[in-house]
């Protein structure tokens, strides 16, 4: 990395929900090969922010060896509400989330459809209503509608997740306009591209499109080296905000010579 | 009494005893949190929520997510 990108990066903290951050990827914790693999791809990562989640405890006195090595890594936990179907269900979850993770950072996931996992936008809303009123900050995983995103403004958030494409489908954005759309309607908002980044080109593009942040999982975790893969993650985002910051040339639609023309010597002269 | 417990059905001699009787004969420490027929029951008030027949206990731990 060049002196300039250094000073470009380290002037770019990312401010979200009040804290500071070097790193704009949320990574999750799930589907590696081992903990091993999974604590070595989140430190390759460089992401300060770390998904987790709740599930049903069957014996008291186990321990929690998942737990205690997030908690050696020092990050910012993000705890889901994965698995709710309706706002009651993610309000309760949330809560009990705030109590075993000791923050009130939740992502609150609420699904609507069991085939693509989409969101349901009906409980969304009414479990952020609920969560904020109750000192929660929600970043509400959501789909790319610009009215929906509006209700959660409504709401109180002021981070906002649309997702790329499906949980794990790893298909990359699929409606670049709609993430557009929410950009340029709330250029305030802290918005996070979450779900459905498979490489690390989706993740500049979502970058390039003025995203602030990209929150992913399955394309860390389920890549043939998940370390290597974090790595390049980490470059992505790096390139993608530089892209932003540094404004892209306006597209053209025919060819324009880079290369002067005034001097060209013998060619086509016949 | 009978209870579920995670999903698991739980005999008791007792009919009704406190939540926080119930995680001691459990053996849960620390690490965890529980919702009694799905409401978040806060741990400051363990030992004044009281569990009774028929009562769904839920009893969470940190996991992988995403």
């Amino acid at each position: 990395m060049s002196h300039t990108d250094m000073i470009d990066t380290q002037n770019d903290k990312w401010i979200l929900e009040g804290k500071e951050f070097d790193s704009r990827m949320m990574i999750g914790s799930a589907l590696y090969p081992s903990p091993k693999v999974m604590k070595e791809a989140i430190e390759a990562s460089g992401a300060q922010i770390v998904t987790v989640s709740l599930r049903r405890q069957s014996g008291g006195d186990k321990g929690n060896p998942f737990w205690e090595i997030i908690k050696s890594l020092g990050v910012q936990v993000l705890p889901n509400t994965a698995g709710c179907h309706t706002a009651q269900e993610a309000i309760t979850t949330a809560m009990m989330a705030r109590e075993v993770f000791g923050t009130n950072w939740v992502k609150v996931e609420v699904i609507g459809n069991q085939y693509n996992l989409q969101p349901d936008p009906f409980e969304l809303v009414e479990a952020a209503k609920v969560l904020v009123k109750e000192g929660f900050r929600v970043l509400p995983y959501t789909t790319d509608d610009l009215v929906l995103a509006q209700r959660l403004v409504d709401a109180g958030c002021t981070t906002l997740m649309p997702w790329g494409s499906p949980i794990g489908s790893g298909r990359g954005l699929m409606n670049p306009y709609n993430l557009k759309a929410i950009r340029k309607q709330f250029p305030d908002l802290q918005l996070i591209v979450d779900a459905g980044i498979g490489k690390p080109s989706h993740a500049i593009q979502a970058m390039e499109l003025g995203y602030d942040g990209i929150l992913l999982n399955s394309a860390v975790a389920l890549a043939h080296d998940p370390v290597k893969m974090a790595s390049a993650f980490r470059h992505a985002l790096t390139a993608g905000r530089l892209g932003y910051k540094a404004g892209a040339m306006q597209e053209r639609d025919m060819a324009s010579p880079s290369t002067p023309t005034i001097g060209t010597p013998f060619w086509h002269q016949a | 009494m009978t209870i579920s417990v995670n999903g698991e059905k739980k005999v008791f001699e007792k009919e009704q005893m406190s939540v926080r009787e119930l995680l001691d004969t459990l053996r849960y420490k620390e690490g965890f949190a529980v919702a009694l027929n799905t409401t978040f029951v806060l741990n400051t008030t363990y030992e004044t929520t009281m569990i009774k027949e028929g009562d769904v206990l839920d009893i969470l731990a940190p996991v992988q997510g995403g």
